[in-house]
């Protein structure tokens, strides 16, 4: 199930985030999490080995699509590992979407409470839609292994 | 038509229900085969929700025909079928909670905190059966039993829910996949669902007949055989979406022109 999403500025402030996990934390808690995906994206970049996708931890897996001003990461629990490719999916929807219909997405504070309510309602959409998806492909799956 | 009914039962029910749980216990079978074959969990489910319905038929049959064939007198107005029929829910009631545990290994993922409070209501239907066949032993006379619908109605209603999410679910999942072997599996699925809800339905209205309407005081309203004309649809649609014979897996998977 999909916990979460955060929009984030690249240099990692955080501009909005989405879901079940992200009702629970304070501002703070946001910022830090933004905050530390920024740094692991710029460590790696400048170790050159490349801008991570995915971060697999213990508790969550974090999917990563990124932009030139801003970057979505979508968070799952990790007792869920398939469909690894609809996740990145619906993590590059999102931010699609968002750069196709916002201009300037880079700065929370550039943004109008209707911005933020209609950036809100696409995202919950969006995440609704691929859990949709994904309970499909499972199903698919289970009863095609199962009895098909 | 006096000489079709013996005992109070007609024999077009005994011949109906026997030809009911022969086409049951071939599903069963070969969904057992297919255990064997896969080692999958919803397919185990799938196999113990048909054995017990089964075994719920069986019972019923055998006191049909119980009922039927027992010539001595004594025993006339003894509701063997009356008895087994509340026996048979006993069964059918433990097969509900194995269509819900099937529901939750492929749709829901939920695991105990959506199976429990289903097989909770299902336990309740065997509660209150056990202490009314008590009662059936200390005193068989016929009708007896009949006084007890309140329990089929509260069984009617736990069913419909139980096979009311394998239907909503079933057809859902077929309207969301876009692959034909797929999309047809899951709606026979759905459809079986909605065939099993008709036929309580049906069968919760035959009671209501039996019990309010004079022409039907002995049972076997045209309700009783819509509902188990109702069940063998159910079954042949059941047979080909969790079988999927390879004949009909060919049928389904050529290409439409």
């Amino acid at each position: 199930m999909i916990q979460a999403v955060y929009i984030m500025s690249r240099n990692g402030l955080p501009i909005i985030a989405v879901g079940k996990k992200a009702k629970d934390e304070e501002f703070g808690e946001v910022a830090l999490f933004s905050g530390i995906l920024s740094a692991i994206q710029t460590a790696m970049q400048e170790i050159d080995v490349g801008v991570p996708k995915l971060i697999d931890t213990k508790k969550f897996e974090i999917f990563i699509e990124l932009e030139d001003e801003f970057a979505v990461a979508l968070v799952r629990e990790s007792t869920e590992t398939e469909e690894r490719d609809l996740m990145h999916e619906i993590t590059a929807g999102i931010l699609e979407e968002l750069d196709e219909k916002y201009d300037d997405l880079s700065d929370y504070n550039l943004l109008t409470d209707a911005q933020l309510k209609d950036i809100r309602k696409l995202i919950t959409s969006m995440i609704l839609k691929g859990e949709k998806e994904l309970s499909k492909r499972k199903a698919t799956k289970i009863a095609s292994d199962s009895l098909w | 038509m006096a000489m079709l009914w013996r005992n109070k039962i007609p024999i077009s029910a005994v011949i109906y229900e026997f030809l009911v749980v022969v086409a049951l216990a071939l599903i069963t079978f070969f969904l057992w085969k297919k255990y064997v074959e896969r080692k999958k969990k919803p397919v185990m489910y799938l196999g113990l929700t048909f054995t017990f319905f089964s075994v719920a038929l069986i019972v019923d049959t055998i006191g049909r025909w119980l009922g039927f064939l027992i010539i001595n007198i004594d025993y006339l107005d003894k509701s063997f079928t009356d008895v087994c029929t509340l026996l048979s829910y006993v069964f059918l009631a433990i097969a509900n909670c194995f269509v819900i545990a099937f529901i939750d290994s492929v749709f829901f993922h939920k695991g105990t905190e959506f199976i429990l409070p289903f097989s909770l209501f299902n336990g309740v239907v065997i509660g209150l059966i056990i202490p009314k066949i008590n009662e059936w032993v200390a005193d068989p006379s016929f009708g007896k039993l009949r006084e007890s619908t309140y329990i089929l109605y509260y069984y009617g209603i736990v069913s419909i829910l139980s096979y009311g999410l394998l239907a909503y679910f079933g057809i859902r999942e077929g309207v969301l996949n876009t692959d034909r072997l797929p999309k047809v599996g899951f709606h026979l699925i759905g459809t079986f669902g909605v065939c099993m809800i008709l036929m309580f339905v049906t069968l919760a209205g035959d009671t209501i007949l039996v019990a309010n309407v004079t022409a039907f005081e002995l049972g076997y309203s045209p309700l009783y055989y819509i509902g188990f004309t109702l069940a063998a649809i159910g079954l042949g649609l059941g047979y080909l979406g969790y079988i999927m014979p390879d004949w009909f897996k060919n049928i389904v998977a050529k290409p439409t022109t």
